[in-house]
C-alpha cells in the first residue's frame, strides 16, 4: 500500500466508515432534539401569535362596528385572515338563552325605577389548539383563557361620562344573526346596521339632583367575561373611581345628573 | 495532502449575516401590533364640522337679548340641540350664555357663548364672542 507522510500527520487508524457513523449520529442526533424539545416550543409560540393576530383582528372588527353604529353608516365589511382557530356569530337571542345581558336599572322619574334588559349577541373567536377565547360583545373586545378563571378587557367600548355637567352615556349594541354562522380561513364579514339607533332614554334629574344608575353583568356560563366588565366598571376608565359594586343588589352603581341610554341593533349579514 | 483553500469563507460568513439579520427583522415584526392605533382614530375623528355647525347655530341666540321671551327660546333650543346631538352624533352638548360681558368698542357689544362639547373621544371646550351691533 503506497502511504502518504506528511510531517506530523499520521493517518494510521482512521476509519472512513467509523467517521461518517459518528457525524451521522451527530445529525441525528441533533435533528430527534429539535423534534422534541424544538417543535414542541415553536408550536406554542406558533398559537400565541395566531392569537395576538386575532386579538388584533377583534380590534378591526370592533373598530368597524363603531363606525357602523356610533358614526351612523350603513353597511360595512371586513376581509380578514382567521388563524388558528374559528370565529363564530352568536345571535342575541342565543346569548339570552344563556341568559348573558346586560340590565340596567335606573330612574326615569316616574313611580317606580325601571330595570331594562339589554341583549348583547356576539362575535367570538375560539383557537382551536389553544384555550383563547376572544370576543366582541356590547362594543368591547374582551378575551379570556378557558382553562383559567380570569378575563381581560383588550378594548374598551366607548361609554362615557361627561364631567363638566355630570353625565353619563351608555350604549348597548345588540348584534343578530338569523342564522348560525362561522367563519374560518380567509372570512368576509359583512355587516349591516338598517334599524335606526334608538335612545332608550335621556333623563334629565332635577336642578343639583343626582340618582343612582345600576348596571348588572349576566354572565355566559362557559364564556365568563364577568372579571373583565368588573375591572372596566370598577375602574378609572368611565370616571376617576368607577362605579361601585353593590354585593346585596348585585349591580354597580353610580351616581349621575344626566343619564342617556342608547341602543344600537347591528346585523351579520354573512360570514 | 492538498494545500487548504480559505478563499472562500466570506460565503460562509455573508451566509451567517444574513441569517442573523433575518432573525431581527422576525423579531422586530413580532413586536409590530397594536401600535398607535387609537391615536391616528383620534386625530382622524374630530368632529371639526359638528363643532362649526353646533356654533353656526347658537351664534345667533348668543345674539338676543335678555327678556322673558328670549329666555324661553333659549330653553326650548338648548332642549332641542341636546336631544339633536346625543341622537346624531352622540354628543353630551350644553351651553352658556353671558349677555353683562362689558365688552364692547365703537359699533359692537360682545356676549360670551360657552360651548361644551364632549362625544367621549373628544371633549372640547369654547368661549365665543358675539358680535351684537350696537
Amino acid at each position: 500500500m503506497k502511504r502518504n507522510w506528511v510531517k506530523g500527520m499520521d493517518d494510521d487508524g482512521v476509519s472512513e466508515a467509523i467517521g461518517f457513523i459518528l457525524i451521522f449520529t451527530i445529525v441525528v442526533l441533533g435533528i430527534s432534539i429539535v423534534t422534541l424539545y424544538g417543535y414542541p416550543l415553536l408550536q406554542k409560540s406558533q398559537i400565541g401569535s395566531d392569537e395576538r393576530i386575532m386579538e388584533q383582528n377583534m380590534i378591526t372588527l370592533q373598530n368597524d362596528l363603531k363606525i357602523l353604529t356610533l358614526s351612523n353608516v350603513p353597511y360595512r365589511d371586513t376581509t380578514m385572515g382567521i388563524s388558528g382557530g374559528s370565529i363564530f356569530v352568536l345571535d342575541s337571542n342565543q346569548t339570552d338563552d344563556d341568559n348573558h345581558n346586560f340590565q340596567v336599572w335606573y330612574d326615569n322619574e316616574s313611580y317606580a325605577p325601571l330595570n331594562e334588559t339589554f341583549s348583547l349577541g356576539a362575535l367570538r373567536f375560539i383557537s382551536a389548539q389553544g384555550q383563547a377565547a376572544i370576543s366582541v360583545e356590547n362594543g368591547a373586545v374582551v378575551k379570556r383563557y378557558q382553562d383559567a378563571e380570569g378575563s381581560t378587557m383588550v378594548a374598551d367600548p366607548r361609554w362615557f361620562y361627561d364631567e363638566t355637567y355630570d353625565t353619563l352615556v351608555l350604549f348597548f349594541t345588540e348584534i343578530q344573526a338569523d342564522r348560525a354562522m362561522s367563519g374560518d380561513g380567509i372570512a368576509n364579514i359583512q355587516m349591516s346596521m338598517l334599524d335606526p339607533p334608538e335612545v332608550v332614554e335621556d333623563v334629565t334629574y332635577g336642578p343639583g339632583l343626582t340618582r343612582p344608575v345600576g348596571i348588572t353583568y349576566h354572565n355566559d356560563d362557559v364564556f365568563n367575561y364577568s372579571t373583565a366588565w368588573d375591572n372596566y366598571l370598577t375602574g378609572s376608565t368611565i370616571r376617576d373611581g368607577g362605579f361601585t359594586y353593590d354585593s346585596v343588589q348585585d349591580r354597580y352603581e353610580m351616581n349621575v345628573h344626566r343619564l342617556v341610554i342608547k341602543k344600537y341593533t347591528v346585523k351579520i349579514e354573512r360570514v | 495532502m492538498e494545500r487548504l483553500d480559505d478563499e472562500g469563507q466570506w460565503i460562509v460568513l455573508m451566509g451567517v449575516v444574513v441569517a442573523t439579520g433575518m432573525f431581527i427583522l422576525a423579531i422586530i415584526i413580532n413586536q409590530a401590533p397594536m401600535v398607535g392605533q387609537s391615536t391616528s382614530e383620534a386625530v382622524l375623528e374630530f368632529p371639526k364640522n359638528e363643532i362649526q355647525d353646533i356654533r353656526y347655530h347658537l351664534a345667533p341666540i348668543a345674539a338676543l337679548g335678555n327678556d322673558t321671551d328670549n329666555m324661553t327660546l333659549e330653553q326650548r333650543i338648548r332642549a332641542d340641540m341636546q336631544a339633536l346631538s346625543m341622537g346624531r352624533n352622540n354628543v353630551v352638548l350644553d351651553f352658556d350664555i353671558y349677555r353683562d360681558t362689558g365688552f364692547e368698542d365703537l359699533f359692537y357689544r360682545y356676549n360670551e357663548l360657552d360651548i361644551h362639547y364632549n362625544n367621549g373621544v373628544t371633549t372640547y371646550d369654547e368661549e365665543y364672542s358675539v358680535p351684537v351691533r350696537l
